[in-house]
């Protein structure tokens, strides 16, 4: 299987809708796995793209959990849900934490294929996302950690001579630091270091607006 | 003819009279029947008796007289000894002493007398015969004798005989039957005496008359007589009071609507009061049965009312048994009979006795109970429904959901230009068995919509749990509640109606959730668990995390309206019992506060001729 062709994970305890799931997606053209339970799947996930199509009620670990587990994987594949009937309430729950969508089990497939494709862009995007996230935070990471305080109030908007006098270093030695910082994530303005250090997830936009007040 | 010749027959037949009207009492009861056979036969001797002195009146040679005398010598120690038999009988005392003592005397004189001449040195003999004596105008024949020593025992026989019923009469009148003890121990006394000194006067030629003991007789004749005539009053006044207590008794009955009947076993006759007649649609001439009334029974009740009464009949006790007798148009009378069987002496059984009640108001009322149960029933299932109507929903969309993906997958297999046939055949052998999958959810659902009566059958308990385990899945979901079922690994089998277990089980996991409802979602925990508990038993405990149930609500648990619940109704626990108890089970809760409650039933296993 080429890692890089989306597979659609489909879990439900139920074989037989399982077994019909898996036909008519692979007749529709796309790469299926099948797993009769949440565990099946958390148990053997491994950096695959495409996203999960979960039945919500299963014995055991149920379309909820699997979900709040997937989030706190590497690989965070978007969920698609179904269930045997509307049920407010798990909509609710499943769309705050993220779900890519809600259906019904007797949805038409075209509604299922559109929730597919869009999930699996959605992964392609935060794939890439999540790609170039870690190879910034590979950058900061070669940072030492008084470059890494630097840079902080650096961040903050302050001054050379304040960060200076915070830190208990000379002006200078203040410069030297900014200068490496810059050479090590290869940029050359404060308002690139920022979007950079966004990007990185090492400050949100909240963090960002304080400092101006 | 003369007076003589016509008097004594008279006197023979009086005897013979009172001897067989006693003896005709005595054949047509029970009752003192020996004693009325003794005196019959002293009767009847006496009648004999009487027959030989009129003979002896009237003898011509000294041959003829003496073989009379001997005659008349045994029958008078006949009438003698009956008639002291009888007393013994009649009165129930007697000395046997002084009865003995009279034998062997009266004995040795007959025998005495019989002896033949060469061991006989003391024989009696008549000497002479001096006919055309007249007596009171008529002739008569004296005998001339000489006397023997044998002669005095048949006296002194006779004197003990008079102590024997003097000491039987003083004995009968400290009992404090006086009259009886005066009339007839007196009469026989008096017998006696004249007798005894008549015939030793006529003996020793003292008077000129013949003997006269059936005269004397006459005596006891009156007495008994008497006697009788008092007992024939008593038993007309008896037969009145009879009648009027039975009218009594079928007054009290009618008001309380109770009949009676009782079975004779002698002769299976069987007497009924009018209302019992009525209760079993007999007329009041019909001649009763037991196969008629066994016949007026239910057909379905026979066997039941028979075991009750084999049951009984083995204990001794009374017995109550409640059957059905059924009307025109399809009606029923319940009646409930309560009986008493009527022994004997020795213990032998004589007949049964018993009053019968008609109960079928009450019967009524009890059919109208259960029907109101049942729709409680129903209707507590019904609610449950609402509660399970989601449950059932998302059992359908399985396979519905199946069916429309295999459909889609189709389509798009046919669009190819060279559709896989054998994956083709495949979708619709899916599509058939999701088919009969959604048609089997629809009928469980319809089956526990549906209204019925109690319909036991062998069945897997298995199943029930395995059916409520999927029922409860969807509750358990969105209460956000984890409900373990225990794998039923054993294939025990019950004899029970399915719906009913469901709906109990059911009716337990719900109340259990709603136990937990207020507990962090970590901690709610319900879990069925079954075990086999010996004696054929299994037991079902549904066991919660619970708060657990107060000592003070435990107790009232199953009663009716009784919830602790804002919303409850309280008729979930007390239908779970009654479905329980009609299955010959047991439902009960166990609870420790703060730490969760159990409620456990037990069902009988089925025999494993059923369960085959």
């Amino acid at each position: 299987m080429n890692a890089n062709s989306p597979v659609v994970h489909v879990v439900d305890d139920d074989v037989s809708y399982l077994v019909a799931t898996t036909r008519l997606l692979n007749a529709a053209g796309y790469t299926v796995r099948t797993f009769a339970s949440a565990d099946e799947l958390l148990a053997s996930l491994g950096d695959c793209a495409g996203c999960v199509v979960t039945d919500l009620r299963m014995p055991g670990m149920d379309g909820l959990l699997l979900q709040q587990a997937l989030l706190g994987r590497a690989n965070v594949l978007p969920v698609i849900f179904l269930s045997g009937q509307g049920d407010i309430p798990a909509t609710v729950r499943a769309m705050q934490q993220g779900a890519e969508d809600f259906l019904t089990k007797t949805t038409p497939k075209e509604q299922l294929f559109e929730a597919i494709d869009r999930a699996f862009a959605r992964d392609a995007v935060e794939r890439t996302d999540r790609l170039r996230r870690s190879e910034l935070q590979a950058r900061f990471g070669t940072l030492t950690p008084r470059e890494l305080g630097v840079l902080r109030q650096v961040l903050e908007g302050k001054l050379n001579k304040q960060i200076a006098a915070e830190l208990g270093i000379t002006e200078r030695t203040v410069k030297l630091h900014r200068t490496a910082i810059y050479s090590k994530l290869e940029s050359r303005s404060v308002a690139e270091l920022t979007r950079l250090a966004q990007a990185a997830g090492l400050i949100d936009q909240r963090q960002k607006d304080f400092p101006k007040g | 003819m003369n007076w003589i010749t016509v008097s004594w027959p008279m006197v023979a037949a009086a005897c013979l009279t009172l001897g067989l009207i006693e003896l005709h009492i005595g054949l047509a009861q029970r009752q003192q029947r020996a004693a009325r056979f003794l005196f019959a036969l002293s009767a009847c001797a006496m009648a004999a008796a009487c027959g030989l002195e009129l003979a002896l009146i009237q003898v011509d040679t000294i041959a003829h007289a003496e073989v009379l005398l001997s005659l008349l010598r045994v029958t008078i120690g006949v009438v003698l000894a009956a008639l002291m038999a009888f007393v013994w009988s009649y009165f129930g005392a007697g000395n046997r002493w002084l009865a003995l003592a009279f034998a062997c005397l009266y004995l040795i004189g007959v025998v005495g007398e019989l002896m033949p001449g060469p061991f006989n040195s003391f024989h009696t003999t008549i000497t002479g015969l001096r006919t055309d004596e007249v007596f009171r105008g008529a002739t008569f024949t004296m005998l001339d004798r000489e006397f023997s020593i044998w002669y005095a025992f048949p006296y002194l026989a006779t004197l003990t005989m008079i102590a024997f019923v003097a000491d039987a009469s003083i004995r009968l009148w400290r009992r404090g039957e006086h009259r009886r003890a005066l009339l007839i121990g007196g009469s026989i006394t008096i017998f006696l005496l004249v007798a005894g000194v008549q015939a030793a006067l006529v003996l020793a030629n003292k008077i000129n008359m013949p003997y006269m003991l059936s005269w004397c007789y006459l005596a006891i004749l009156v007495a008994m007589a008497t006697d009788l005539s008092a007992d024939a009053l008593a038993a007309t006044k008896l037969a009145e009071q009879l009648r009027e207590s039975e009218r009594s008794m079928d007054l009290a009955g009618a008001a309380a609507d109770l009949g009676m009947w009782a079975w004779n076993i002698s002769d299976g006759r069987i007497w009924a009061t009018a209302r019992a007649r009525a209760l079993f649609g007999f007329s009041a001439a019909e001649t009763l049965s037991m196969d008629n009334f066994v016949n007026a029974l239910h057909p379905d009740d026979r066997e039941l009312r028979r075991r009750t009464i084999e049951r009984a009949l083995a204990t001794g006790d009374d017995y109550e048994v409640e059957f059905r007798v059924p009307l025109a148009e399809d009606r029923t009378r319940w009646i409930s009979s309560r009986g008493r069987f009527e022994r004997g002496a020795k213990g032998e059984l004589l007949g049964i006795r018993a009053v019968v009640l008609d109960v079928s108001a009450r019967r009524g009322a009890e059919v109208e109970l259960q029907r109101l149960h049942s729709q409680l029933a129903h209707a507590s299932r019904v609610s449950m429904m609402g509660q399970l109507a989601s449950a059932l929903a998302h059992e359908l969309s399985q396979p519905l959901g199946a069916i429309l993906r295999n459909t889609e997958a189709a389509e798009l297999f046919l669009q190819h230009d060279s559709p896989d046939l054998g994956e083709l055949q495949e979708i619709l052998a899916d599509i058939r068995q999701d088919n009969k999958r959604a048609g089997d959810v629809i009928q469980r659902m319809r089956a526990l919509l549906k209204r019925r009566d109690f319909d036991p059958r062998a069945l897997s308990l298995g199943g029930v749990l395995d059916n409520v385990s999927r029922l409860t899945r969807n509750e358990a979901f969105t209460r956000r509640t984890q409900v373990e079922f225990d794998e039923c690994i054993e294939p025990w089998v019950v004899m029970g109606d399915s719906v009913q277990l469901q709906q109990v089980l059911l009716n337990l996991v719900i109340n259990a959730m709603d136990a937990v409802d207020d507990l962090p979602v970590d901690r709610r925990k319900v879990s069925v668990r079954t075990q086999h508990r010996g004696a054929g038993e299994i037991e079902v405990a549904v066991t919660d995390s619970g708060p657990g149930i107060a000592p003070q609500s435990l107790a009232r648990l199953f009663e009716p309206f009784f919830t602790t619940k804002p919303s409850g109704l309280g008729i979930g626990l007390t239908i779970s019992r009654t479905i329980i108890e009609a299955h010959g089970g047991r439902i009960w809760a166990e609870s420790g506060v703060g730490e969760g409650a159990t409620v456990r039933f037990t069902l009988p296993l089925a025999d494993e001729a059923i369960a085959s």
